[in-house]
């Protein structure tokens, strides 16, 4: 985990520095009267302080070999599914709940789970009607309707 | 008479319809929940905590404690049939279950951590009835001095057993920390850290934080194993356990039951790390510890009834203190707050309804667990048949609506999809997510407590160890953030720390 630590303990360090200097804009008060800045303040201070010592850690340590962790990641199926995800959040007012599912389940299982298109289309449609009648109709979960109305 | 009196009166509750239809669903989904990989209790209950906002406060939490232990009893159907353990705390079971079931045994194995199960949540309940109301009483004198140093050893315990280097756990706490003070000032009302984004105002939530980090990064990490799943019996016979496997595993459930319900009380103290020491227990305790590994009852017996015994006593700070002892506990506590129970030693007498009603709906529960995992057993391994393909759209699915329907605003979908990338980044460099989860909860408890007794002392930071409790549980704190540092005692919480991931 040598570089990696190494890799991660500076971008947090970087994070509670900065929240360091950020949080006396809010007033730090005094030890008998801590203002709402004190506490970001002192998790400031705890991420800094782990953080060096996250890095020290790992730059003191003996350089073993480097542990592989982004091997064998399918990146492209990773960011897919990321990216299905985000799009439905933007689109989930504007088209609907019932759209927005259907498409999202099939391009889902199409792409990522490899199935037929058929079938894609098939679950698509339950998944999208299933929980819309779980959803709405049972938990009264009032689901975006999108401009064309259901 | 008065607590036989007050257990009755729980159970006048309990067997409203209405709960007791509430309690089922929430132990049925737990079994589901338990039974498949990839989604864990912590994940579901805060997906199905906005489908509750329409339901009473008693049922709501009935339900929801249901999915929790009820994923106890789920869980080992997995571990014993696949070999892949359906939530954490069943990691240990596959050991032994596993062997069990290629040797034929998966009936018997099934069965008795059903029973253990049960016999063990009935002790750990015996337990809460038992120790809860003195401890609430105690509790009554608590001020914040106490209040802050019992959160800031509930913390330091969590980060103390968790897996890999504590200082990494602690830095987490920290992240934790600084994220539940986005947002407004309880104490004065002014903004902290919100850089004029509106969906800031109101802090980050804690639902789309623990689904993000607990549900979108397990299906994100999972996006890269190919789960198969085969199921190593087709048809499971036999669960009955004979007379010599009650034997065989009588005094493993006996020490489960009690080393859980302990390990469960301790913040930080997971059901996970209850089935672990139960384990390495019975091994200990065995005439014949080789043998474990081949398939002894004694190794499945022991850590299913742990488990779940601990998720009994981790009622106990919660519904005494309104202190969360992990996230499980988290989300319980912030379901009781949004459905507007007033938390802490004032519960049991201010809202005695409340309280009996979800410790018995406990019991209530597992009994039905009882029923749900022995003569339906076959509709479990049905539900293990379905591939990770056709479930993981699913999953993100529940979770996107789940988010939503929180505040009806696509903002909290947006916040629960970076956790989710943060949590999946923080698998991959091997930080802990329960230490930032617990932090993030524990926050304004502690930063309010800790300014309020800042406040009484005048700035005199000696208050907390002026008073005897507050005195001896800052010693503690000292005493286990000093222990790893001293390098033959750090050997000894390594063996200790555990693989913890719910």
């Amino acid at each position: 985990m040598r570089r990696h630590d190494l890799i991660s303990g500076s971008i947090l360090f970087l994070i509670g520095l900065f929240i360091l200097f950020y949080a006396p804009q809010f007033g730090l008060g005094s030890l008998s009267v801590p203002g709402p800045g004190f506490m970001p303040f002192l998790s400031g201070l705890v991420i800094c302080i782990f953080s060096v010592i996250t890095f020290l850690k790992a730059a003191l340590s003996k350089p073993a070999e480097v542990e592989k962790i982004w091997a064998g990641i399918k990146f492209r199926r990773l960011i897919f599914v990321i990216l299905m995800i985000v799009v439905y959040t933007l689109l989930l007012k504007k088209l609907g709940f019932i759209i927005c599912t259907f498409f999202l389940i099939l391009m889902l299982l199409h792409y990522t789970g490899s199935r037929t298109w058929f079938v894609s289309i098939l679950y698509g449609g339950l998944s999208a009607i299933l929980s819309y009648l779980l959803f709405e109709v049972w938990l009264k979960a009032q689901l975006p309707k999108g401009i064309f109305g259901f | 008479m008065d607590l036989l009196h007050s257990v009755l009166m729980g159970f006048g509750v309990v067997l409203q319809p209405m709960n007791l239809l509430f309690c089922f669903i929430g132990v049925l989904i737990g079994t589901l929940v338990g039974v498949l990989p990839g989604l864990g209790p912590t994940a579901a209950m805060s997906l199905l905590l906005p489908t509750t906002f329409h339901m009473s406060p008693i049922s709501a939490i009935i339900m929801l404690a249901g999915i929790y232990y009820g994923a106890m009893y789920g869980g080992s159907t997995t571990s014993i049939l696949v070999n892949i353990p359906g939530e954490a705390a069943s990691v240990i079971t596959c050991i032994d279950g596993y062997q069990m079931a290629r040797k034929g045994r998966a009936g018997p194995a099934l069965g008795i951590s059903a029973f253990g199960s049960f016999i063990a949540g009935t002790f750990s309940i015996i337990g809460l009835i038992l120790v809860a109301p003195p401890l609430a009483e105690m509790a009554l004198k608590f001020g914040p001095p106490e209040y802050f140093s019992l959160v800031l050893l509930g913390l330091t315990i969590l980060t103390f057993l968790s897996s890999g280097p504590m200082y990494k756990a602690l830095l987490m706490a920290g992240v934790g920390l600084f994220l539940s003070t986005i947002g407004l000032d309880n104490l004065t009302g002014s903004s902290r850290f919100t850089f004029d984004i509106v969906a800031l105002t109101d802090g980050v939530g804690l639902v789309p934080v623990v689904m993000g980090v607990f549900g979108i990064a397990e299906v994100l990490s999972n996006l890269e194993l190919e789960i198969k799943q085969e199921v190593f019996t087709k048809k499971v016979t036999h669960l009955l356990p004979t007379l010599q496997d009650w034997i065989e595993s009588k005094w493993a459930i006996v020490r489960g039951s009690i080393i859980g319900f302990f390990i469960g009380i301790l913040p930080g103290g997971s059901s996970t790390l209850a089935s672990f020491v139960s384990y390495a227990v019975e091994k200990r305790c065995s005439k014949t510890p080789e043998k474990f590994g081949t398939g002894m009852i004694a190794g499945v017996a022991g850590p299913e009834s742990a488990n779940n015994a601990a998720s009994g006593g981790a009622f106990i700070p919660l519904l005494t203190l309104g202190i969360p002892t992990g996230p499980v506990l988290a989300i319980l506590l912030g379901a009781m707050m949004i459905h507007g129970v007033q938390v802490g030693p004032m519960l049991i007498h201010s809202n005695q309804d409340f309280f009996w009603g979800v410790v018995t709906s406990m019991y209530v529960g597992n009994a039905m667990l009882l029923v749900l995992n022995l003569p339906l057993i076959g509709l479990w391994v049905q539900v293990l048949r379905v591939p990770y393909s056709i479930l993981f759209p699913l999953i993100l699915l529940f979770c996107l609506v789940g988010s939503y329907s929180l505040n009806n605003n696509t903002g909290d979908m947006f916040v629960m999809i970076i956790f989710g990338i943060i949590g999946y980044l923080m698998r991959k460099y091997k930080y802990d997510a329960p230490p930032l989860v617990l932090a993030f909860v524990l926050c304004p408890i502690m930063e309010q407590s800790l300014r309020r007794s800042l406040l009484i002392s005048n700035g005199s930071p000696f208050i907390f160890l002026q008073r005897p409790i507050s005195a001896g549980t800052i010693i503690l704190v000292i005493f286990l953030l000093v222990f790893p540092f001293i390098p033959r005692l750090k050997k000894k919480r390594e063996k200790i720390a555990l693989e913890d991931k719910d």
